[in-house]
């Protein structure tokens, strides 16, 4: 088993952990519904983290922690364990230049998680940016065609109108 | 199996926000609001319309 660090739930309903180098993460799930074709609504959940409370990245800052990436990993497994009719959203934003770069890394960890997981990366113009997302859900949810099917069309709609 | 400590409190329950704006758009704009929180040092469930969950 991958050493990882533990995690607080916080009053605020969002998780954190301390790594070995005294940097504070935060992590937060936001729940979502998606109207599908049929007008069926899937609960989803997007998914995103923060160091030391900033969300940018500076190139070469940090030591590598490979806990932080099994932590990371367990997140998305422990929530897949416990929520396997539900799907997760990412969203990786372009403001301080790096958001291919941590799509990339994040699709790179999205090969890391349970084999029972499949993951749907796109990539969305969004005004002057392009933001870049990954839709997770379950390989053997029942629901999930239908699932990828409303989360494509609420980005054909975004494509289609510029953002 | 990630350890979690639970840290408990009583959260004010948040009316849920009634618009038809496309999910995706709301997603990436609340993630907006949270990081600017989370950089503020403030409390994510102060913040309203956004319903932070502990799906762990």
């Amino acid at each position: 088993m991958s050493p990882l660090y533990n995690l607080t739930l916080n009053k605020d309903g969002s998780y954190s952990f301390i790594s070995d180098d005294k940097h504070v993460y935060i992590i937060y799930f936001l729940q979502y519904k998606l109207i599908d074709a049929d007008n069926n609504e899937h609960k989803v959940y997007s998914f995103g983290f923060s160091r030391n409370k900033e969300h940018a990245t500076k190139s070469f800052t940090y030591r590598y922690d490979e806990k932080i990436k099994n932590t990371i990993l367990a997140v998305i497994n422990n929530f897949f364990a416990e929520n396997d009719d539900k799907a997760l959203l990412y969203f990786c934003y372009g403001d301080d230049g790096f958001a291919r770069h941590r799509s990339i890394t994040f699709k790179k960890w999205g090969r890391e998680v349970a084999n029972s997981i499949e993951s749907y990366s796109t990539r969305i113009a969004y005004f002057e940016d392009y933001i870049y997302g990954c839709l997770m859900v379950q390989k053997d949810n029942p629901l999930k065609k239908l699932i990828i099917d409303a989360f494509e069309q609420n980005i054909r709609e975004i494509t289609s109108h510029g953002g | 199996m990630i350890a979690i400590v639970k840290r408990t409190d009583k959260n004010g329950i948040k009316p849920e926000r009634k618009n038809s704006k496309n999910p995706i758009v709301q997603m990436i704009e609340d993630k907006k609001t949270v990081v600017a929180a989370i950089k503020k040092g403030k409390s994510l469930s102060t913040l309203e319309g956004i319903k932070v969950v502990s799906p762990l």
